[in-house]
Order: C-alpha cells, then sequence, then structure tokens
C-alpha cells in the first residue's frame, strides 16, 4: 500500500476530461486504487465518484493505492496530475 | 465487504452549529467570544446541573451544555460563596459553549467566566426541552459516524438495496435496469452512509451539490442525468440501507447458497444488514434476482421465512410418510 498526496493544479479542476482521463489510467492496473478529499474517499476507477469530489484547482487529493502493480499506476497518475492532465 | 473508510472529522464547531442554529433558536452570543472555534464532540447536549453540584462523574462536558430556567433560578437562589463554588465545578472541565434557554439573563458570574475560560454563552428563545431536542437531532446529524462506500443504493419495493462488487462489473448497469423497471436510485458509484442510533443506516449520495446527485456513468453511454430522464419518481435523496447485494463474477469455487436458510451478515459501522452475494453469469435476468431479494426480505420482515417455512414443511411430511410407513411394516407382521 502506497500514498501520497498531491495538488490539482489544472485550471478547471477535475472536470469530465481530465476525470476520465485519470479513470481510464487507473483503470489500466490491477491494484485497488483509492482517492481522498477531506473525509470523502472514493474509488479511482470510476468517474462519477471521482467528479463528485469536485475537486477544484488548487485542492489537495491523497492518493491510496494497493497491489502488485502500484508503484506503476502512481507514477501514471501521478505524472498525470502534474503534467494538469496535458491541458493547455 | 468493499472498503470502509473511517471518517475522521467528527466533531463540529461551536461556530457551524450557530450558523445553522441561529435562526431556529435565536440564538445571541452574550459571553466567550474567544471561544467560537471550540469542538463539539459528543452527539447529545448536557445538563451540566449535577456537575455544578460537584458530581462529575458523568459529566458529559465535551457537548453544548443547557442551562434552563431549573439551574439558573437555583444558581441565583443560593449565597455567592456557594455560587462561585458551584461554577468552580462546572469551570474545572473544558466545555464547548453554554445556551441559556427561555432567553433568561445569565447570572454576571456565568458571564465573567465564560469570558475568561473562552466558552462562548448563548441564550435562546426556546423552551429547554425543545433547545435540548433540536440539538440532539441537529448533533446526530453531524457528528452520526460515517463512511463511504463503493457502491449503488437503490429502493427497491421500499427496501434500500446497496448493490457492490468490483468496478465495471455492472452494478450501475443493475441500477439502470432496476431504474427501468420503476424503482428509484438515491446514489450511484459512491454511498455516504451514516449511523443513526444503534441500528440504523441511513445512505446518501456524495455530491456536494443537489445538482450533482443522480448522474450515473454507464460505460460506454456517458454521463446520464437519472432524475431529468426518469423524473422524480426514479429517484430519491436517502434511504436506509437494509440488504447488500454483492455483485461477483460467477467462478465454479464459488460457493453459492441453494436454500436460503442461512443468513450471511455483513458489517456496517457496526450495523448488522443481510449480505446476499450473486454471481454474475451470461443471460442471467439480475434486475429480476434483486427485485426478488427485496421482496423476500420484505416477507422475511413481516414474519414469513420462505425457505425455513419450505424447509419445516419437507421435514414433517417425510415424518408423517415414515410413520405411514412404519405403521405398514408393523400390519405385514
Amino acid at each position: 500500500m502506497i500514498t501520497k498526496e498531491i495538488m490539482i493544479k489544472n485550471k478547471l479542476g477535475l472536470h469530465a476530461r481530465p476525470a476520465a482521463l485519470f479513470v481510464k489510467t487507473a483503470s489500466k492496473y490491477i491494484s485497488s486504487i483509492k482517492i481522498k478529499k477531506n473525509d470523502t474517499e472514493i474509488d479511482g476507477k470510476s468517474i462519477m465518484g471521482l467528479m463528485m469530489l469536485a475537486a477544484e484547482s488548487g485542492s489537495k487529493l491523497i492518493i491510496m493505492i494497493d497491489g502488485e502493480d502500484e508503484g506503476n499506476a502512481m507514477n501514471a497518475l501521478i505524472k498525470l496530475i502534474e503534467g494538469n492532465f496535458n491541458e493547455k | 465487504m468493499s472498503t470502509i473508510p473511517e471518517n475522521s472529522s467528527n466533531f463540529i464547531t461551536v461556530n457551524e452549529l450557530i450558523k445553522d442554529m441561529a435562526d431556529d433558536f435565536n440564538l445571541r452570543l452574550i459571553a466567550g467570544r474567544k471561544g467560537l472555534s471550540n469542538k463539539i464532540i459528543a452527539v447529545n447536549p448536557h445538563r451540566p446541573g449535577l456537575a455544578m453540584a460537584g458530581y462529575t462523574k458523568y459529566f458529559r462536558n465535551n457537548t453544548v451544555q443547557i442551562l434552563g430556567r431549573t439551574e439558573v433560578s437555583y444558581i441565583e437562589s443560593i449565597s455567592q460563596k456557594k455560587r462561585s463554588k458551584f461554577m468552580k465545578n462546572m469551570f474545572a472541565f473544558e466545555m464547548p459553549c453554554i445556551i441559556i434557554s427561555r432567553h433568561i439573563d445569565p447570572p454576571r458570574l456565568l458571564k465573567i467566566l465564560c469570558n475568561k475560560y473562552n466558552v462562548p454563552l448563548f441564550t435562546s428563545d426556546g423552551q429547554t426541552t425543545l433547545l435540548i431536542h433540536g440539538l440532539t437531532v441537529y448533533l446526530n446529524n453531524h457528528l452520526a459516524p460515517g463512511i463511504t462506500l463503493h457502491g449503488t443504493l437503490v429502493d427497491i419495493y421500499g427496501v434500500g438495496v446497496l448493490l457492490t462488487g468490483l468496478s465495471g462489473i455492472g452494478k450501475s448497469e443493475a441500477a439502470l435496469d432496476l431504474i427501468d423497471r420503476s424503482h428509484r436510485l438515491v446514489a450511484d458509484d459512491a454511498v455516504k452512509i451514516f449511523k443513526r442510533g444503534d441500528h440504523l443506516l441511513m445512505g446518501t449520495g456524495i455530491a456536494p451539490d443537489s445538482s450533482l446527485q443522480h448522474h450515473m456513468e454507464v460505460r460506454g453511454v456517458g454521463i446520464l442525468d437519472i432524475a431529468k430522464m426518469y423524473g422524480i419518481r426514479g429517484v430519491r435523496v436517502h434511504k436506509r440501507v437494509e440488504i447488500e447485494i454483492n455483485l461477483i463474477k460467477w467462478s465454479s469455487e464459488f460457493d453459492v447458497d441453494r436454500t436460503g436458510i442461512k443468513e450471511k451478515t455483513t458489517e456496517i459501522l457496526g450495523v448488522e444488514i443481510p449480505f446476499v452475494q450473486v454471481a454474475l453469469v451470461p443471460g442471467k435476468n439480475i434486475s429480476v434476482i434483486i427485485e426478488v431479494i427485496a421482496l423476500n426480505y420484505v416477507l422475511k420482515l413481516s414474519g414469513y421465512d420462505t425457505a425455513k417455512i419450505f424447509n419445516a414443511s419437507l421435514i414433517n411430511l417425510m415424518k408423517q410418510k415414515a410413520k405411514k410407513l412404519a405403521r405398514l411394516d408393523e400390519d405385514e407382521e
């Protein structure tokens, strides 16, 4: 189980497109992926939950990954968030 | 069972409480302004009469303290020396805030001590019992232990059914089919569950705003607005969670329950509810099975346990047959 806190920095926050990208990436891995914002924890592989977090720009998420490919999954997700979901 | 993340913030501040309750009970801040960020932890308000008298063994000091006409008029009737001792007993403990009912003028010493120890002191126009009742409901709603589970909550014939299972197993698709059959969606994907009292679980969506609740993602289709598509009868805001139905992929090793005599249960926030595992097989009509589980639950609640009653009849029948055979044997002799 690995855990990492990360800040959302893209302008509009986790809206439909970045959320879809996130979920698509997360679904490539077999590890269980949970995302926590404040008290609410959701499944990182399902888009509705992720969007319901309404994670605005500047908010912090905790990513918790547990499974054989947890390292790779974490790297891929962090890369995605830090790259602002390829937003220009 | 899905994972159970703990709800970490089991307190609210005096400020939050006052913001929500000030209008209902006409609360006015009299003293102790510096303590507005104090934390309220316990769910029931407390009347500190006995604590003031010196019996502090069961003093619930971590919640709102209510002083009514009884306490205040008693404080005013006693000598100054006794009064300060009374106050000392109570203020030896940290308290989030004190509310005096019926807009009774607080004793001067109380105001001084509230300022000294940063305990906000309010007056309210409510009757003591109504005030306690209102606060209890409010605090229970805000401080009840809660968790967020990955699943879909649907009201089926009035039974709150929580569908769980791995991502992509088909919870949303099952729910969609159920809504199409006139059942009602409470929340899809992530369900927030609160414990009310000792035995009741209430479920709702995690949406931060009602405009976002009752949406659903169906793979290949995208985001759907269920309330818009099916109207108000297709949705509801919250529902008691009564059964968990866990959807799993069928495998030959899966130990299928063939009679339903032994009821399996699962625990959510320490409350036990029936737990049914349904293995998915291509071509199986999952909605009908889920409906039947809900209906059978209602039957059981009404006192009719089909599996047990069927088995009892079967055993009875076999006993009679055995008797008959035994008598025939005797005749032959």
